[in-house]
């Protein structure tokens, strides 16, 4: 009896003290991936590192020259980088109440209106599916104040359309509405998603206990969406900047005098504009680290949040 | 606290009859089961007692009042769920204290009634988990706990007990008829176990494909079913149901015979409780097929020229071995009998065995 149990025991390894040997197996399976990875994630990862501490302008033929911490003093110091980083901490503000919450009345509204919210689930999905690239060009045409065409809605009620890209005052809230009306069906459908795994029994039951709607917005749908939210605030959080470099190269170009760019952006104007290798790498890291700081905040709020399957 | 009366009360899904056209008046404090199959409707008809679901046509009346348009959160009802809808991000406690939350009750008066609606459940020590921490059983009981709590005017029980094991069923269904009591509470509850609607109610409600079959105390149902699928539904074992062809208007079992006023029935359905057969040493003669001993009793399954009998003898030894030959008696006054078609009951008037034994015997000589 005991024999057996012991034996049954020791197959479970991480129970029973097992002796280590070295496995061939697992790593020759892993090997593609790990190689993959190697190439594509973490070599070019080192390689920016290194790229940050030197002085390079794109041509091969001019050698590279290390150069210490001086590109990230120069890009810390420069205006670009601090009016990429104040863009994108106002952007990614403006985006929690556009794109994390007001989707959520959206969904509730279009949940309880059963099947028949089917046509209002296509119509605010469908700009989720136009390629970014056509939706700035549409946008392009439509705000342009020289006939486009909300000039020309405009001006039949004698109202003139300010030139809402070109001017700085306007340019990143107009970058932040298309964005926001890019994503909005997206996520009101993780919304729907997430409220489908609320059982309508629940609703029922809370009905029966006396709730008004209001109490059982607030005291169920609003906690059971809370894996959801928290799921879109993240997404929304990281991908708004690489989401919006489209248009802003599309429309602006990361101006006028710099009102548009971000921490994505910037990367791309240090490199592919100035040539300038060496800080753009720097602006690189920079942005690698604030990721890792928004990706530590993440594990911390889902152990806060999330407390129920 | 309340006195239900629905008329006419229906509910259809699309070319789906859930509920058909019921009617039934439930007295202020009175407890009635609802019985019946999978699918006949029971929990539709406490959804519309409770106000979340809308009936297709009726009317539901509280004390009179019309409520069929009234809301759920102002009916001042409880309903336990057939799949509990506990809430799943509250704690057991809070889950509890919900209701009490709506009714504004103070917070110590709160703590006070959740602490004593847990203890008649027996959850005192799970109030601080969560419901996906608890066993199914554990859960129906805080689901229990949740509507005792509030002291509805109106209690609905969907299958409440159906996941305890025998014992804590046993001690729940005295604890809710108790409490139901000292409460007057009007409850309705959906079952489909008879043992708990014959032991807990004063009336049953049997439904079935939409429709109420029936309406009665559990001896009345027992005694007088009002057609076939009352009578095959109540009693356990099953009721032994025959075709027989009436001779002039008489029907026989063995040396038992009654009379039908329609004498020109060609066939009528016949019911015989197994309990009410009896091992004889003349009667209807039969073979022993199957032998199932079931503790304080044994059933044996005989085969008989009018089809095959279940007997249920109250002597717990097997007296008869699977092949031998026996003789069944039963008393006419238990004799029931069933149009074949409509299955509506119809009336019989007992005989004294008489002569006709004799004949009804010889007859059956020639089973094999
Ligand atoms: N929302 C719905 N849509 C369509 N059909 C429904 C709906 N709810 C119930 N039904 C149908 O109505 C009938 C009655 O359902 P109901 O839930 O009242 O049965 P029940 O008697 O409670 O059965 P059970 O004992 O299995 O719980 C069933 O045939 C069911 O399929
Ligand atoms: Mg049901």
């Amino acid at each position: 009896m005991t024999a057996l149990a012991q034996g049954d025991l020791a197959g479970l390894g991480s129970l029973a003290p097992r002796r280590q040997r070295f496995e061939a197996a697992p790593y020759l399976y892993l090997a593609p991936l790990i190689l993959l990875l190697g190439i594509f994630t973490f070599w070019p990862l080192l390689h920016t590192a290194y790229l940050s501490v030197t002085s390079w302008n794109l041509n091969p033929g001019v050698p590279v020259r290390y150069v210490g911490i001086a590109n990230y003093e120069d890009v810390i110091d420069s205006d670009l980088f601090s009016a990429a980083l104040w863009n994108t901490v106002v952007t990614i503000l403006v985006s929690i109440p556009l794109k994390v919450l007001l989707p959520i009345p959206f969904a509730v509204f279009i949940w309880s209106m059963g099947s028949r919210g089917e046509i209002y689930r296509t119509v605010l999905f469908l700009p989720t599916m136009i390629s970014f690239v056509a939706v700035s060009v549409a946008w392009l045409w439509i705000l342009s104040p020289l006939g486009g065409y909300l000039d020309l809605v405009l001006s039949s009620v004698g109202i003139k359309l300010p030139p809402l890209l070109t001017r700085a005052e306007t340019a990143l809230g107009t970058i932040i509405g298309i964005s926001t009306w890019k994503i909005f069906g997206f996520h009101v459908l993780l919304f729907l998603a997430g409220l489908t795994r609320i059982p309508h029994r629940l609703i029922d039951a809370m009905r029966i206990d006396g709730a008004s709607d209001g109490v059982i917005l607030r005291r169920l749908i609003w906690p059971m969406l809370g894996p959801t939210t928290l799921f879109v605030l993240i997404s929304t959080v990281i991908f708004t900047m690489q989401q919006v470099f489209t248009p802003i190269d599309m429309l602006t170009k990361g101006g006028p005098s710099n009102a548009t760019t971000n921490l994505f952006y910037v990367t791309y104007q240090y490199t592919f504009m100035n040539f300038s290798v060496g800080q753009g790498a720097a602006a690189t890291v920079l942005l690698f680290v604030f990721l890792m700081i928004v990706a530590l905040v993440k594990f911390r709020l889902f152990d806060r949040f999330v407390h129920y399957r | 606290m309340a006195a239900i009366t629905i008329t006419c009360l229906s509910k259809t899904f699309g070319a789906v009859k859930a509920v058909d056209a019921i009617d039934l008046t439930i007295l202020d404090g009175e407890f009635v089961a609802i019985l019946g199959p999978s699918g006949c409707g029971k929990s539709t008809t406490l959804f519309m007692l409770s106000g979340i679901e809308t009936p297709t046509g009726g009317r539901v009346l509280f004390d009179g009042d019309d409520v069929t348009a009234m809301e759920a959160k102002d009916r001042s009802i409880g309903l336990v769920f057939q799949s509990y809808a506990l809430y799943p991000h509250m704690t057991v406690r809070e889950n509890i204290a919900f209701p009490l939350d709506m009714l504004k009750i103070p917070k110590t008066l709160r703590a006070e009634r959740v602490a004593r609606a847990a203890g008649i459940v027996q959850i005192g020590e799970l109030l601080d988990r969560r419901p996906h921490q608890l066993s199914g059983g554990q859960q129906q009981r805080v689901a229990l706990a949740r509507v005792l709590v509030k002291e509805p005017r109106l209690l609905l029980l969907d299958e409440p007990l159906s996941n305890l094991d025998a014992s804590l069923r046993h001690a729940m269904r005295s604890e809710i008829r108790r409490l139901q009591r000292r409460l007057g509470l009007t409850t309705v509850l959906v079952t489909h176990d008879q043992i708990e609607a014959t032991t807990m109610a004063d009336r049953i409600v049997i439904m079935n494909r939409g429709r109420i079959e029936q309406v009665g105390t559990a001896d009345e149902l027992y005694r007088h079913p009002a057609n076939l699928f009352v009578a095959g539904f109540i009693g356990s074992p099953a009721m032994n149901l025959v075709t027989l062809k009436p001779a002039h208007g008489e029907i026989r079992v063995g040396a038992a015979a009654a009379s039908l006023q329609d004498r020109s029935l060609a066939s009528v359905t016949v019911g015989l409780r197994p309990e009410h057969l009896r091992f004889a040493a003349e009667g209807l003669p039969g073979r022993i097929a199957l032998v199932e001993p079931m503790g304080r009793e044994v059933l044996y399954e005989i085969e008989t020229e009018i089809g095959v009998l279940r007997l249920l003898d109250p002597v717990h030894q097997i007296r008869h071995r699977e092949g031998e030959n026996v003789s069944i008696a039963v008393s006419p006054d238990n004799l029931l009998a069933f149009e074949t078609e409509e299955g509506r009951s119809l009336p019989l008037t007992v005989h004294a065995s008489g002569p006709e034994v004799a004949k009804s015997l010889v007859r059956s000589e020639s089973l094999p």
